[in-house]
């Protein structure tokens, strides 16, 4: 391309320099003709005036025609296929145009003695004459300014034969100009056909170009949305089954739940039923503990008493010793009694002796009496060593320490008194202390109940969060066969769409917002607000 | 005597928490995990004292089955609450048509939900 570009700029120079030694060429021309026609006067030059204003003009305007053609000759480009072939062609052409033309105005790169082309030497010719009328001018001119007629005479005349020179010159170029214009003008159609069909083709091309680039870019865009819309679906896939674990996991956790707080409820139920039976047991064992301490308190009463009776008791084990002490006196007294009846029967029975047959009746009772007072002795003697043996008895028991043992079991007695008082108090302490306990048990065992009736309403999040999560995964579903459909579709028609796709977009979205709107939505206040309540009795 | 509640819910974590806690509060349960399946325990002779049944269940749903639980002998008067995810008021009008006692949207705490029961079970 910029090697066209290249030989164009060559070719439009070619024509610049065509036009340039033209327009001064007829400017030079004009000037003559003007210097001839006012100054001069001359009658029988004024047909050289009109041929040189003639040429000049002829000259001017082929060339700027020639100029404007070539200038306003569109680039036209060929065939894709055929555009190299064209080009080269086209090169060699404007080539061959440009040296004729360079030729022709005899400035090509070429010594003076060197050319060898009509055109040259009659380009050379006219430059000549240009150069040596140009001289001239400009010595009419000084002329002129001095007023001089003889030097403008010598001028005139001098004059004549280059322009009779420069006319034939022009002539002959002019035949060289047309053969080369209509040279031009046919290579110049020719270029210009080239030039409409290359552009043409290259407009094609380019056209076509841009639209495989379009096309290129399209289909690599369409390429990359469906391996986007794929790689979509594939996350979808991905947090689709990520959210069936969680609705999985959830599940399972709120059944492990539900399964623990039953146990729970269980256990403390039956940690409430056993407290209660043992409260039950404890009541029942209240009223044996109440009998068992009154049995105690009695029996601290009593052991309270028991020192005062036992005071009792020696003093009268010592009544008894002074009772015995007098019986010993009676004893004594039988003693006597008995020896004096002993006596007594004896003087009977000495009496009876005397009184012979007459006191045999009497001798038997002085025996029996005398017997009697033995006995009576006897029984007196046995009485007085029991007598003695409970003396020594009562005695033997009081000599051990027995004042002292009385003391230390008052005091013993006062703090078994002491110690059943602590013992009643303990056990009204325990009651109290049981009843407390139980009660707190109980209250706790209620707060606990209540806190595991509301884990398990809370376990219904896991419901709320299920059905949540599917209708996500529906409108999911909905949406991923819409982007399957349209990647389908945009890969087979090539971005050609036909279906409304973004409308049916819009549908999935607004049924799944309508779905939503139906369920409570806890992170939005003012939608609460606008639910109606979670109870109602119709 | 303990009072008798049909539960049906398609999830069977609800069946198993609202049994669990109903059975805690001293309710005898019975579930069933869609309409069909709790028709056939009413058609089967069961005769609850309450009815709680899920909206959205497959096979039958909620209302469905409460038009048709209403049509047997028997359960004209029979409470029958909703427990359900719905909170739409056009749901319920559905529901209040088709024999609803009352409307309950998920989730209830288990003392609310106890509380509510007695109020449509004197003496429960």
């Amino acid at each position: 391309m910029v090697a066209k570009s290249k030989n164009i700029l060559n070719f439009q120079n070619g024509a610049g320099r065509i036009l340039l030694i033209s327009t001064s060429l007829m400017l030079v021309l004009i000037g003559c003709a003007v210097f001839f026609s006012f100054y001069l006067e001359t009658g029988s030059s004024s047909y050289r005036e009109v041929l040189f204003l003639g040429l000049a003009m002829v000259i001017a305007l082929s060339s700027q025609w020639f100029l404007l053609k070539t200038i306003q000759t569109p680039q036209i480009l060929s065939p894709e296929e055929r555009v190299h072939a064209t080009n080269e062609k086209l090169r060699h052409i404007l080539n061959s145009i440009t040296r004729q033309v360079e030729s022709a105005l005899g400035i090509k790169n070429t010594a003076v003695g060197n050319i060898e082309h009509p055109a040259d030497i009659l380009a050379a010719t006219l430059i000549q004459c240009v150069a040596t009328m140009s001289e001239q001018v400009k010595t009419l001119l000084s002329a002129l300014q001095m007023g001089s007629n003889e030097t403008l005479e010598e001028a005139r005349q001098s004059f004549i034969p280059l322009i009779d020179k420069t006319a034939e010159a022009i002539t002959q170029y002019l035949n060289i100009s047309q053969n080369i214009d209509s040279q031009l003008r046919e290579r110049i159609n020719e270029t210009q056909q080239l030039l409409l069909n290359l552009r043409s083709e290259l407009a094609n091309v380019t056209q076509r170009q841009a639209q495989q680039k379009e096309s290129s870019d399209l289909s690599m865009s369409i390429r990359q949305m469906c391996s986007i819309i794929e790689t979509h679906l594939q996350i979808d896939n991905s947090v689709d089954t990520q959210l069936q674990v969680v609705a999985h996991d959830t599940n399972e956790s709120a059944m492990m739940l539900i399964t623990l707080m039953r146990d729970l409820s269980d256990e403390a139920r039956e940690l409430v039923s056993y407290i209660s039976s043992s409260m039950s047991n404890i009541r029942s064992m209240e009223g044996g503990v109440d009998d068992n301490v009154a049995f105690i308190v009695r029996i601290g009463r009593f052991i309270q008493e028991i020192p005062i009776k036992i005071q009792a008791d020696i003093q009268s084990v010592q009544g008894a010793s002074g009772v015995i002490d007098g019986l010993g006196y009676l004893v004594d007294s039988i003693k006597e009694i008995s020896f004096q009846t002993d006596i007594l029967a004896v003087n009977a029975a000495i009496q009876a002796a005397h009184a012979g047959e007459a006191g045999l009746g009497f001798k038997i009772v002085a025996d029996e009496v005398r017997k009697l007072a033995v006995n009576s002795n006897k029984a007196a003697e046995m009485i007085e060593a029991g007598l003695e043996t409970a003396r020594h008895t009562i005695q033997h028991g009081l000599k051990f320490k027995f004042l002292d043992e009385i003391m230390v079991q008052m005091d013993e007695a006062a703090h078994v008194s002491e110690a059943v008082k602590k013992l009643e108090e303990s056990h009204e302490d325990m009651r109290q202390y049981y009843k407390t306990l139980f009660t707190v048990i109980n209250r706790n065992n209620t707060k606990l109940a209540n806190d595991i009736s509301e884990i398990l309403g809370s376990i219904q999040y896991q419901d709320v969060v299920r059905q949540r999560i599917e209708r996500i995964q529906v409108a999911m579903q909905r949406r991923n066969e819409l982007l399957q459909q349209f990647a389908m579709e945009l890969e087979n028609s090539k971005g050609n769409i036909v279906d409304d796709f973004a409308e049916q977009m819009n549908i999935v979205l607004n049924n799944y917002i309508e779905e939503e709107s139906h369920h409570n939505n806890s992170l939005n206040p003012n939608a609460a607000e606008d639910q109606p309540p979670k109870f109602e009795l119709f | 005597m303990a009072k008798t509640i049909l539960l049906v819910d398609d999830s069977v974590t609800m069946l198993m928490s609202v049994k669990n806690n109903l059975e805690i509060a001293g309710f005898k349960v019975e579930t069933a995990e869609d309409g069909v399946k709790a028709m056939a325990k009413l058609t089967a002779g069961l005769k609850p004292d309450l009815i709680i049944t899920d909206i959205n269940m497959p096979n039958m749903g909620g209302i469905e089955f409460i038009k048709k639980a209403r049509a047997l002998p028997g359960f004209r008067f029979m409470p029958i609450l909703t427990l359900t995810t719905e909170s739409q008021q056009g749901k319920r009008d559905e529901g209040k048509a088709a024999g609803a006692t009352g409307w309950l949207v998920k989730p209830v705490g288990g003392a609310d939900l106890v509380k509510i029961i007695k109020q449509v079970l004197p003496g429960a």
